[in-house]
C-alpha cells in the first residue's frame, strides 16, 4: 500500500479479483477541506465528462486533477458530497469509492437519497458541496455510463429495436453501423427475434426491463447504474434477472452501482453493500459480501446467506436508527 | 369489433329516433306552422328534393373547414413548438393565445372579411381561428409534460436540442395533437359556418352557413333545417374521422398511459 502525502491517499490492488474492501474516510476530510463549496443546484446541460465538483477555483481544479491522476482505477470516486433540494438537505458527507469493474449495493430506508446519490453519478444534476467523479482514468471524453430506471422508461412510439438503438442514433450513429450492436445486445439479455419488431405496450414487464437493460448494454458501457430497477417485479422474476445482470456482470466487466432496498437482491448480487442512513443520507456502513462468484440461485437458500442478509438488516435497522 | 360498434351506435341511434319522435310529437300536437318548425319527414322531403344544392353547399363548407382545420393545425403545432421552447415565451405569449378562444367571433368575422374580402379566404381564416386554441393548447401540453424518465434518458445520451425535439418531444405530443385535433374539427365546422355567414354572401356557388340563412329569411325552413342537418352530420363525420385515425394511425402509440 502507497501513502501520498498531504492527502494520504490509500491506493490498493483494486484490479485484483475478488476486490478488498477500501478506506476512505481520510481522502474524504482532506478534499472536503481543499473543496470550495457553491451551490450550484440542477442544470439543464449534461455533466460529463467526468468529474462534477461545486468547486469554482482553478486551483482546486488542478489539486482534483492530480488526485484522479494518483488514484487507481475508480469508476466512482465520491468525497464528501452534499446535496440539497432548496433548504432540504437530501445527502451528507457522502464519501466512497467504487474500483473499476466492481458490483456495488446501496442500500438504505425509502427516501434516504439513494437515487439522488445515482442521479449524481449519472451526471444528471450536480452536488451542492463536495465532488464526485466518474470514471476519472476513461480514455473518452464522455466516459459511457449506462443508466436503468426504475421503469422501464421505453419509448411507446418506438419498437423493441428502435429503442434499444436510441442512444446509438443520439450519439449520431447511422442504423446500418448499429445493427450489429443491436443484435448483440438483444442476444446478450435473452430477447427473442420475434420480439423485434414489439411495441412497450405489447411486452411484459420483464421484457420491458431487458429491453431496457439491453438499451443501457448498446453503447458498451464501462459503468451502469441500476435505480431500483426490479422494484416492480414479483420475486420470481426479480430473482432470475438478478440472475441475468450477475451473468452479464461477469461477461462484460462494467462496473456496477446498484441501488435496491432489497436486502436479499444485495446480498446476491453485490461484492461490497453500501449500507445508508436515513435522510439526510450518508454512508453508515461499508460491508464486504463474503460469496465468490459465480454465485448460483441455490446461495440463496443457504444458511450463511441468511446470516449474512440478517447482518444487512441488522446494520440497515441501525442506520435508520 | 363489430359487436363493438353495435354496441356502441345502437344507443345512439335509439337517442336519435326518440329525438326525432319527439320534435315530430311536438309539432303534430301543437300544429306548428311549417314556417316555424317543419315536420322530420318535410324537412326530409325538402332535403332531397334540394340535394344537388345541398350536396354542392356541404362540399364547399366541408373544404373551407377542412382546410382552416389543416392550417390550424400547422400552424398552431409550429405555435406550440416555440412555446414549448421556453418558459419565458410560454408564460408571455400563453394570455394572448387565450383571446382566440375569448375573442367572440362573431365580432371579429366582419373584422375578417373587410381584411381579406367575401369569398372562400375569408370563411377558411375564420374557421382557423376558431379551431387554431385547442390544437395550441393541446399540443403545447404535449410537448412539455414529458415524463422525467424520458427526460433524463435524452440528457443521460447528451442529446441536443433539435434531437430532443425531434425524437421525444414531437411524438410524445402526437396523441396530444389528435385530441386537440377532435375537439378542432367541431370548431372548424362552426367557423366555417360562421364565415360562410358573414363572408359568403358574393360567392355564386355558397356554402350551409350561407344556405340557412338565406332559407330561413326566404322562409323555406324545412330546407334551412335540412342544411343546418347537414352541417351537424359534417361536424360528426370530421370529429369521427380524426377519432378513426387515431385508433388507427397511432395504436402504437396508444399504450395504457394515453
Amino acid at each position: 500500500m502507497l501513502q501520498v502525502t498531504p492527502w494520504r491517499l490509500s491506493i490498493h490492488p483494486y484490479n485484483s479479483f475478488p476486490i478488498p474492501a477500501c478506506s476512505f474516510e481520510p481522502i474524504a476530510d482532506d478534499l472536503g477541506k481543499v473543496l470550495a463549496t457553491e451551490d450550484l443546484g440542477t442544470t439543464t446541460e449534461p455533466l460529463h465528462p467526468a468529474t462534477r465538483t461545486s468547486s469554482s477555483d482553478p486551483l482546486d481544479y488542478f489539486h482534483l486533477l492530480f488526485v484522479i491522476a494518483m488514484s487507481p482505477s475508480l469508476a466512482i470516486h465520491a468525497t464528501s458530497v452534499e446535496l440539497r433540494y432548496g433548504k432540504e438537505l437530501v445527502l451528507r458527507n457522502v464519501n466512497c469509492q467504487i474500483p473499476s469493474g466492481s458490483f456495488v449495493s446501496i442500500l438504505g430506508p425509502s427516501g434516504c437519497g439513494k437515487t439522488s446519490l445515482l442521479r449524481l453519478a449519472a451526471g444528471l444534476q450536480r452536488p451542492t458541496n463536495g465532488q464526485l467523479s466518474v470514471l476519472s482514468d476513461s480514455s473518452t471524453r464522455h466516459p459511457q455510463v449506462g443508466f436503468i430506471f426504475q421503469d422501464p422508461t421505453l419509448l411507446p412510439w418506438r419498437n423493441v429495436v428502435d429503442n434499444i438503438r436510441l442512444p446509438l442514433e443520439l450519439s449520431g450513429v447511422a442504423k446500418k453501423a448499429s445493427a450489429l450492436d443491436v443484435d448483440r445486445v438483444i442476444a446478450m439479455v435473452g430477447l427473442h427475434n420475434e420480439d423485434r419488431k414489439k411495441f412497450p405496450h405489447m411486452l411484459s414487464g420483464g421484457m420491458q426491463m431487458r429491453v431496457s437493460l439491453a438499451r443501457a448494454l448498446v453503447k458498451q458501457p464501462e459503468l451502469l447504474l441500476f435505480d431500483e430497477p426490479f422494484a416492480a417485479l414479483d420475486d420470481l422474476l426479480r430473482q432470475r434477472l438478478n440472475e441475468e445482470i450477475l451473468r452479464l456482470w461477469q461477461q462484460e466487466k462494467w462496473s456496477a452501482w446498484f441501488v435496491t432496498h432489497n436486502v436479499n437482491e444485495a446480498a446476491f448480487l453485490s461484492q461490497r453493500v453500501l449500507v445508508m442512513t436515513d435522510r439526510p443520507g450518508t454512508v453508515h456502513a461499508d460491508i464486504k459480501v463474503p460469496f465468490p462468484y459465480p454465485r448460483r440461485p441455490e446461495l440463496r437458500a443457504t444458511p450463511e446467506f441468511a446470516e449474512f442478509t440478517g447482518r444487512l438488516h441488522a446494520s440497515l435497522q441501525e442506520a435508520a436508527a | 369489433m363489430k359487436n363493438r360498434l353495435a354496441n356502441n351506435l345502437s344507443p345512439a341511434l335509439a337517442a336519435l329516433s326518440v329525438a326525432i319522435f319527439v320534435w315530430w310529437l311536438l309539432v303534430v300536437t301543437f300544429d306548428i306552422k311549417p314556417y316555424l318548425l317543419p315536420s322530420p319527414w318535410s324537412v326530409m322531403a325538402a332535403g332531397l328534393d334540394a340535394r344537388e344544392e345541398l350536396a354542392m353547399a356541404v362540399w364547399l363548407t366541408a373544404r373551407a373547414a377542412v382546410s382552416g382545420l389543416i392550417l390550424s393545425i400547422l400552424v398552431g403545432s409550429v405555435i406550440a413548438i416555440v412555446f414549448s421552447q421556453s418558459r419565458w415565451i410560454r408564460v408571455g405569449c400563453f394570455p394572448y393565445a387565450v383571446l382566440l378562444q375569448t375573442v367572440p367571433i362573431v365580432a371579429i368575422a366582419p373584422l375578417m372579411l373587410f381584411w381579406s374580402g367575401p369569398g372562400l379566404r375569408s370563411v377558411i381564416l375564420i374557421s382557423f381561428m376558431v379551431s387554431l386554441f385547442p390544437i395550441i393548447t393541446n399540443v403545447t401540453a404535449g410537448l412539455t409534460a414529458i415524463d422525467p424518465g424520458f427526460s433524463a434518458l435524452f440528457k443521460l445520451n447528451q442529446a441536443n436540442r433539435l434531437q430532443r425535439i425531434c425524437k421525444l418531444q414531437i411524438p410524445h405530443a402526437i396523441p396530444h395533437l389528435v385530441t386537440g385535433m377532435r375537439t378542432s374539427a367541431g370548431l372548424a365546422v362552426i367557423g366555417a359556418i360562421v364565415g360562410e355567414y358573414f363572408a359568403g354572401v358574393s360567392t355564386v356557388k355558397h356554402g350551409l352557413g350561407f344556405m340557412v340563412a338565406q332559407k330561413i329569411t326566404s322562409m323555406q325552413t324545412d330546407v334551412g333545417f335540412a342544411a343546418v342537418v347537414m352541417s351537424v352530420l359534417l361536424g360528426a363525420f370530421l370529429f369521427l374521422a380524426v377519432g378513426l385515425l387515431r385508433s388507427t394511425v397511432l395504436t402504437k402509440w396508444c399504450d395504457s398511459r394515453h
